[in-house]
């Protein structure tokens, strides 16, 4: 953990560093609160706490021993699936939302939530249609024709 | 007494919006993995729909619905529904694992409602007083109250404080994004005409709480049995049983709003808090952890007097209770309501809606709960494959409702992914969101105070009012610091 620590310390420390870099093209005020003020003193702040967590995290080494005891093996392989299905989420979601806008809320939902069901360990594939197909016709009647919302349809067609 | 029947009648008019919050809340509560603010976050394309008074109604009823619902998987199936009930774990599981299910179902049941009703009580005497007196605040004690309210980020920070505030400036961070509330002038954009608006706290409070959670138990998927609880059968308890029950749900009632009041603490704190002291009066506390009926009436009634408690300071001063408060507050900013006295004395027809609605909402949990008891087990196994997938779906309308924009639904699944690494490696997401909320709050208060004072920054220190909250401001950072502090040593 204390590696993985120094990594988000040093990431967000740069961000600090480029929000605070940034504050120079502000412009400048003299009446009541100067523009610049605020954004750096949060930038400065985020900027110590991040250099805080990296040198706690050099300097923790129980957390080390810990990690080396821990060993690899099992909880490792967990880890990696865990973080495969959770990709692969991401990336299902985020498909979704690349043709949403071109294919329609309609056509792009049942497959969205016939892939999550999927990735969630659903295996029957009545199931997974009924529930896909079932669901967003429920959600269209409720948005659509209730709420009015415009959700999106097909430039396709 | 007017005002009393209108609030009333108003709920009465609008039964469905409290029935659909309060029904809502417990199946969220109850499923573990969904919490009231995920609740909160799912009825949020609702939300945007209806009036004000209806979605403050429909939000408490979730509140309070999903505080009690916390309970019923901890009895059945020892795994807390929301952090909250996690103390009722230690009694309500061995009494039911001795077939006694339904008997400490409508324990909890009975002890949640007293819990709800006396905080709403309380909610009701205390909120306009304190309202009254946030009028004659001005910008700078304003100023020193958003201050106060971000050092709940200390508090709300799991276990690294440094941690927790580095989320907390993380959520400063980006609200500082957009257009600067002084002059107006594109800040942090870096060229990027949608950043111009800034992060839209939708997608946002999507990604962090709701995403992240998905993603979160996608993780987990498959990786532990809970030995269910197959059987219910609604048992009450006897006369005897409940008269020794009332002073411990009196007393933990109270102690749980007292907590509720105090900003950053919460349910978790108050229900352990509770049990204790319950086990400390009790003439056999070698009975506690074995399936005693205080050990539920306690925790219960402590956690649902929260509700109340955290109520009064978001409701009167706009500062967060809860974790579960501080989404609430997103959401109310969300449809144009601002929590703050002035919300008491424009708009009091919202606020008698709302009091009427929790005190509702605390008998509409004790008939719900103890009508549906036996149905309990089958909520709990609701296949993971059609319940996640479909909350993924309201998260999606949510984010896009808000802004008919298909960006903002890309922005809430990115932010649901920083969200479940922020969870996964100790970066807790409520300070993120107190900053995201409070950062904008503070920067234009401060604002207003030095305009007035002609750039004369002393004046954010000459009124006592301002001094008082600096120091409830060390003092809760101090406290926080120091609480974790000793759960380290203690290992």
């Amino acid at each position: 953990m204390s590696k993985l620590n120094i990594l988000y310390g040093t990431s967000t420390a740069i961000l600090a560093v480029v929000f605070f870099l940034s504050t120079f093209s502000l412009p400048s005020e003299q009446r009541g609160l100067d523009p610049r003020v605020y954004p750096r003193f949060v930038s400065l702040c985020f900027f110590a706490l991040s250099v805080g967590l990296v040198t706690s995290s050099v300097r923790s080494r129980k957390e080390k021993e810990k990690e080396k005891e821990k060993g690899k093996g099992f909880k490792e392989a967990f880890r990696s699936a865990a973080l495969q299905r959770v990709g692969g989420m991401f990336l299902v979601a985020l498909g979704y939302v690349a043709i949403i806008d071109t294919v329609g809320y309609l056509v792009a939902t049942p497959p969205f939530l016939a892939g999550s069901m999927v990735l969630f360990g659903e295996r029957r594939v009545w199931r997974i249609l009924l529930v896909s197909l079932l669901s967003t016709a429920i959600l269209f009647w409720l948005f659509r024709i209730i709420f009015r919302v415009p959700l999106p349809v097909s430039s396709l067609w | 007494m007017q005002a009393a029947i209108e609030g009333i009648l108003y709920v009465v008019t609008h039964f469905p919006f409290l029935f659909i919050g309060v029904a809502g809340g417990i199946l969220v509560g109850a499923l573990p993995g969904l919490s009231g603010s995920t609740g909160i976050i799912l009825l949020l394309p609702f939300l945007l729909y209806v009036e004000p008074a209806e979605a403050l109604i429909m939000m408490s009823g979730m509140f309070c619905g999903s505080m009690y619902g916390g309970s019923i998987s901890a009895i059945l199936i020892s795994t807390p529904g929301t952090p909250s009930a996690a103390a009722t774990v230690l009694d309500g599981y061995p009494l039911a694992k001795q077939g006694k299910a339904g008997k400490a179902l409508a324990v909890s049941t009975i002890a949640s409602t007293a819990g709800g009703v006396i905080s709403t009580l309380c909610l009701i005497l205390l909120a306009p007083q304190l309202a009254r007196l946030a009028l004659k605040f001005g910008p700078a004690e304003y100023f020193a109250l958003m201050i106060f309210g971000l050092t709940i980020m200390a508090s709300v920070s799991a276990s690294s404080l440094l941690k927790g505030l580095l989320s907390g400036f993380f959520g400063l961070l980006l609200a500082m994004v957009g257009l600067d509330p002084t002059l107006g002038t594109p800040r942090f954009t870096f060229g990027i005409t949608r950043l111009l608006t800034g992060f839209s706290m939708v997608p946002v409070l999507i990604g962090l709480f709701a995403f992240s959670e998905v993603f979160a138990q996608l993780a987990e998927l498959g990786k532990k049995a809970i030995p269910h609880v197959e059987k219910v059968r609604s048992s009450l308890p006897s006369w005897t049983e409940l008269k020794d029950l009332i002073p411990v749900i009196l007393g933990s009632s109270l102690l749980g709003t007292i907590i509720g009041i105090i900003p950053g603490t919460g349910g978790a704190i108050a229900s352990f808090m509770a049990y204790n002291e319950a086990r400390r009066f009790s003439k056999h506390p070698e009975t506690f952890g074995t399936g005693e009926l205080a050990g539920i009436a306690a925790p219960e009634s402590a956690n649902n007097g929260t509700t109340g408690g955290a109520m009064i300071p978001m409701l009167t001063l706009g500062i967060p209770g809860d974790v579960v408060t501080a989404v609430m507050l997103g959401a109310l900013l969300l449809i144009g309501v601002r929590p703050g006295p002035l919300l008491f004395s424009q708009t009091p027809h919202i606020i008698h809606a709302l009091f009427a609605g929790f005190m509702i909402a605390q008998f509409l949990i004790l008939a719900l709960g103890l009508i549906t008891i036996p149905l309990f087990p089958r909520v709990l196994k609701v296949p993971v494959g059609i319940l996640y997938p479909i909350v993924l779906a309201l998260c999606f309308l949510g984010a896009y409702s808000y802004g008919n924009s298909v960006y903002d639904m890309g922005l809430a699944i990115v932010f649901g992914l920083l969200g479940y690494f922020m969870k996964k490696h100790g970066f807790a997401a409520a300070p993120t969101i107190l900053g995201l909320i409070l950062g904008p709050m503070a920067e234009r208060e401060l604002g207003r105070a030095l305009i007035i004072s002609h750039g004369d920054w002393t004046v954010l220190f000459k009124s006592p009012i301002a001094l008082l909250f600096y120091g409830l401001a060390i003092f809760s950072v101090w406290y926080s610091f120091r609480g974790i502090h000793r759960a380290r040593s203690k290992g």
